[in-house]
């Protein structure tokens, strides 16, 4: 029902239907800026993310309603476009943990006194850490709570690498987010 | 330091996800006349022309010009400027003679000219 919605508002959208527009992209623009910024680390860059994305939604979509839900192509577009800015940004991202060291666990921080947002601040800061397609991995299954399949599809790999890449994502968290220990919460996603 | 355990990964993880940071309020509006900008097309005489438009409409004018002009400096414009008439002179074609068009001199009559000098 909501993917025949989005079909129909992304009709008319690209026949300059401003409202289906603007429709659309209240229905989907704080998911994507989420990830996006889960991705980047920085809220500048995660608003451009997200603009481009809606406007190449309608400029020229390659969006197909059998393969996935416009959720998903949208995220996969966001993903598209946070691995586009790194690559031209020419930093030294790495892709994956084969030859990547741990940053050493921040000592001296009272987690006591840590409020919501400082341990969000912590833990995106514990997440730019990761390799690229780790942070990929584990921004989509467990912030956005896609499935597995769903995560695979979009990171444009098979279930069993996405399993090893969020195990080695979430080993790397345990290691760095350590010194920020916190009672455990019941009803957490395992 | 001992890593996490699960339920302690969780924990943090979770009370991330409970504080979103949130785009600027901003954001709508400018993607929504970026949206226009691209999306919505003026009316064609609204449109900004393209440079190799302007070049091509420049050039079919020329052409255009070029042309008309031509026509009015062509052949009809020399009516009225003909030339002196040349008396048409029956001029047979060495393929057009036989031998009864060379028959010998039949009657020679001498003519005495004299000249101007001599009258004087």
């Amino acid at each position: 029902m909501e993917g025949e919605n989005d079909i129909r508002l992304l009709q008319r959208a690209a026949k300059g239907d401003s409202q289906a527009f603007r429709a659309l992209f209240d229905a989907h623009h704080a998911a994507l800026f989420r990830l996006a910024y889960r991705l980047t680390s920085a809220v500048d860059a995660a608003e451009d993310i997200t603009q481009e994305c809606f406007l190449r939604l309608v400029d020229n979509s390659a969006f197909d309603p059998e393969r996935a839900s416009l959720r998903q192509y949208l995220y996969g577009t966001v993903k598209n476009l946070a691995r586009q800015r790194w690559q031209a940004n020419g930093r030294e991202v790495p892709w994956d943990d084969e030859v990547q060291q741990d940053a050493p666990p921040a000592a001296g921080s009272l987690p006591d006194a840590m409020i919501s947002a400082e341990v969000s601040e912590v833990v995106q800061a514990a997440l730019a850490e990761l390799p690229v397609l780790q942070r990929e991995a584990i921004v989509l299954f467990e912030f956005e709570e896609l499935s597995l399949e769903e995560t695979a599809a979009i990171v444009g790999a098979d279930v069993g690498t996405v399993k090893s890449r969020l195990y080695r994502a979430r080993e790397r968290l345990r290691r760095n987010l350590a010194a920020y220990r916190m009672p455990a919460q019941e009803g957490a996603r395992p | 330091m001992n890593p996490l355990n699960d339920d302690e990964l969780n924990a943090l993880l979770q009370q991330a996800k409970a504080t979103p940071v949130a785009p600027s309020p901003k954001l709508a509006t400018r993607t929504l006349s970026a949206w226009r900008e691209r999306a919505v097309r003026p009316p064609f005489w609204r449109r900004p022309v393209s440079l190799r438009w302007r070049v091509g409409a420049l050039a079919a004018l020329l052409i255009l010009v070029g042309a008309l002009g031509t026509q009015a400096l062509g052949p009809s414009s020399d009516v009225g400027l003909e030339g002196p008439l040349m008396p048409q002179r029956a001029n047979p074609r060495a393929t057009d003679l036989t031998l009864q068009n060379l028959q010998p001199i039949q009657e020679v009559r001498p003519r005495v000219v004299r000249s101007m000098k001599d009258d004087q």
